[in-house]
């Protein structure tokens, strides 16, 4: 008797245990207490060195503004443009990455994004063409430099996510990499496979085949970035020029262009087809 | 006294299962193996080895995470017609291969593919992957199965859809990524903490090279064959170099050019990946079309039936013949290659 006394209250101490252990989960966590007097004086002496710079870029044929046309049929009030070659054409897909932002300052120094991955989707100027280079220093800027494309390392780094997961649908699963840019489009011409239809796929960063082009623009006018307010810079991409110079490209001769080397030619045309044209503080 | 005890004793117990809402909720939560301590999930470099190419630098691997690559591995949700998983056509038995009736591997709707589905062991060390060497990350191997058009003919984000619609995944994801979001970079990082812990290193040879067992005679002289023959390409311990080199098969009916595909280069014409030896013993068939059943037709074959094609590797070009005596000896050691641990390894078996 005097053993089972000893059981059930030893039994009774280990269920008032569990009790307060079952539930501690719910305790929110304790709120980390930060001592004001200096947290106060550190943020007093901090006084910001950096700001941000906008960029704005505008994808184009020639002179006009780019658009994206949804369905396959000429109407009459489909846009169309006339290529370097004489092709008439209608664009239904222009997008592609720019990597590797930096910033040149005047006294040779550079401002490098973090992360710098942007997808730019002519279909979607509103959320893909805009946005902001964090934090660069205060100083006065000359030129901006950027690659078309994803550098080798980090298509080769695994899993990506954000602006470089492959649900982007800008990913090679067959030869595995990221796709640079896509220009899609139609076209009153017949092509050789009998269709009016232009796919050019541009990727590959290895060997022979690496298409990453690097772009260095010199700025039409300084660029300051200080406190008094967020600068701007704005850029125009032509899309025509992934069909000219220094390959005329005729749609009839190429209808798709979908491997690292069949669309070398294209990258190259492009790698010259940005242009900034103001910058305003 | 006692009835107190004992209405105390149920009050407890009801207040203490009241607290557990989170595991209780889900019915379809799978129930594995209990949990194994953490360390016998980090990933191992056999003593030896060289440096793995996949480090897990993103990736710690966990049980959890490990566990989810596993259910992810067998889960046929991830075809088309929900039809095949990867374990399809990669089956623990056969080391991960497709075992000696599939020449090639059916897909989706019956499509049949041109090459032979390759072992899946020791793959964090190679840093081309693939016969033609397409994935060059372990973290992306598992895009190009899913989406190919002749195995699970996904479309990638139907493939996270259908994960996130899923109860099951939904805590799975949560138990190893602390939340239910399913994104492709944790699906597939999930994949990469399961493939690259499949690690086999327990052959009679690796017990021979730890000095805890002996080779036979015949072993012994089949080793020596097998270094002044084979080990130029098949390099130990992992018995491949990884390179890509066209060992000169007769060109088939496919006209399968293989890394040419991937780099365009005509120098890579006709050239594939030099695929290790381990596990041989449940891998036939052979080469990357599966053209020869047996060990005895692959020796006959590189002793006898190279064909001088398009860049054939400089190594083929001069003959290499043996004895029959030579031949026995070196299948004798090609099987101590067999590391039978590893294809009944329980945690790497199916799971539903």
């Amino acid at each position: 008797m005097k053993n089972l006394k000893t059981i059930t209250s030893k039994l009774l101490i280990t269920l008032v245990v569990l009790n307060l252990i079952s539930c501690k989960k719910k305790k929110e966590a304790e709120p980390v207490v930060v001592n004001p007097t200096t947290t106060g004086a550190t943020t007093a002496t901090t006084t910001a060195t950096t700001n941000d710079v906008t960029i704005n870029i505008t994808n184009m044929a020639d002179n006009v503004i780019l658009q994206i046309v949804k369905d396959t049929i000429y109407k009459p009030s489909t846009p169309k443009y006339i290529s370097a070659y004489g092709d008439t054409f209608s664009v239904t897909k222009f997008r592609y990455y720019i990597s590797n932002i930096k910033l040149k300052k005047q006294d040779g120094s550079y401002y490098t994004e973090t992360e710098s991955y942007h997808l730019i989707d002519a279909s979607d100027s509103i959320n893909t063409c805009k946005f902001n280079l964090k934090n660069v220093p205060y100083g006065t800027y000359t030129a901006i430099e950027y690659m078309i494309g994803i550098d080798s390392t980090r298509n080769c780094s695994g899993a990506q996510t954000g602006q470089l997961d492959p649900l982007k649908d800008m990913y090679w699963n067959w030869n595995q990499g990221y796709i640079f840019l896509k220009f899609e489009a139609y076209t009153s011409s017949i092509s050789s496979f009998g269709g009016h239809n232009v796919e050019y796929h541009v990727g590959g960063f290895k060997g022979t085949n690496n298409n990453i082009k690097n772009v260095s623009l010199t700025l039409p006018s300084n660029l300051v970035v200080d406190d008094d307010h967020i600068s701007k810079l704005f850029i125009k991409a032509n899309a025509k020029e992934c069909l000219k110079t220094p390959t005329t490209i005729s749609f009839a001769a190429l209808p798709t262009a979908i491997s690292p080397a069949s669309a070398k030619p294209i990258a190259n045309n492009y790698a010259d087809m940005f242009l900034v044209t103001t910058v305003i503080h | 006294m006692r009835t107190k005890i004992i209405y105390f004793f149920i009050f407890s117990l009801v207040f203490i299962f009241s607290c557990k809402k989170d595991t209780k909720k889900i019915d379809e939560t799978p129930q594995p193996e209990p949990t194994p301590t953490a360390n016998n999930y980090v990933p191992i470099i056999p003593q030896g080895w060289p440096t793995p190419s996949y480090t897990f630098q993103n990736n710690p691997v966990t049980y959890d995470g490990f566990t989810l690559g596993r259910y992810l591995f067998y889960e046929p949700l991830l075809s088309l017609d929900t039809t095949v998983a990867c374990g399809s056509c990669h089956e623990q038995a056969f080391a991960f291969s497709n075992g000696p009736s599939h020449t090639f591997s059916h897909g989706v709707n019956d499509v049949i593919g041109k090459r032979n589905s390759l072992a899946l062991f020791n793959l964090t060390w190679p840093n081309q992957l693939m016969w033609d060497g397409s994935v060059n990350n372990l973290e992306n191997q598992a895009i190009a199965p899913i989406t190919n058009p002749v195995e699970m003919n996904l479309n990638l984000g139907t493939a996270v859809s259908r994960l996130s619609y899923s109860t099951k995944y939904k805590t799975l994801f949560k138990k190893a990524f602390g939340d239910t979001l399913v994104t492709s970079q944790r699906m597939l990082r999930a994949f990469a903490q399961f493939m690259g812990l499949m690690v086999s290193n327990n052959s009679k040879y690796d017990k021979v090279k730890a000095g805890q067992d002996v080779f036979t005679t015949s072993e012994n002289n089949g080793y020596a064959v097998f270094t002044s023959n084979c080990a130029g390409c098949h390099t130990e311990p992992l018995f491949s170099d990884y390179t890509f080199r066209n060992k000169g098969l007769p060109i088939n009916a496919y006209q399968d050019s293989g890394r040419y595909n991937i780099t365009q280069n005509t120098a890579d014409i006709y050239k594939f990946k030099v695929p290790t030896l381990r596990n041989l013993g449940f891998t036939a068939p052979y080469m990357h079309d599966g053209r020869f059943q047996t060990l005895s037709e692959v020796i006959d074959f590189f002793t006898s039936g190279v064909a001088n094609t398009q860049n054939l590797d400089p190594f083929m070009a001069t003959p290499h013949p043996i004895t029959t005596q030579q031949k026995s000896d070196l299948i004798s050691f090609l099987n101590t290659l067999n590391d039978y641990s590893f294809t009944t390894n329980p945690r790497f078996s199916e799971i539903h």
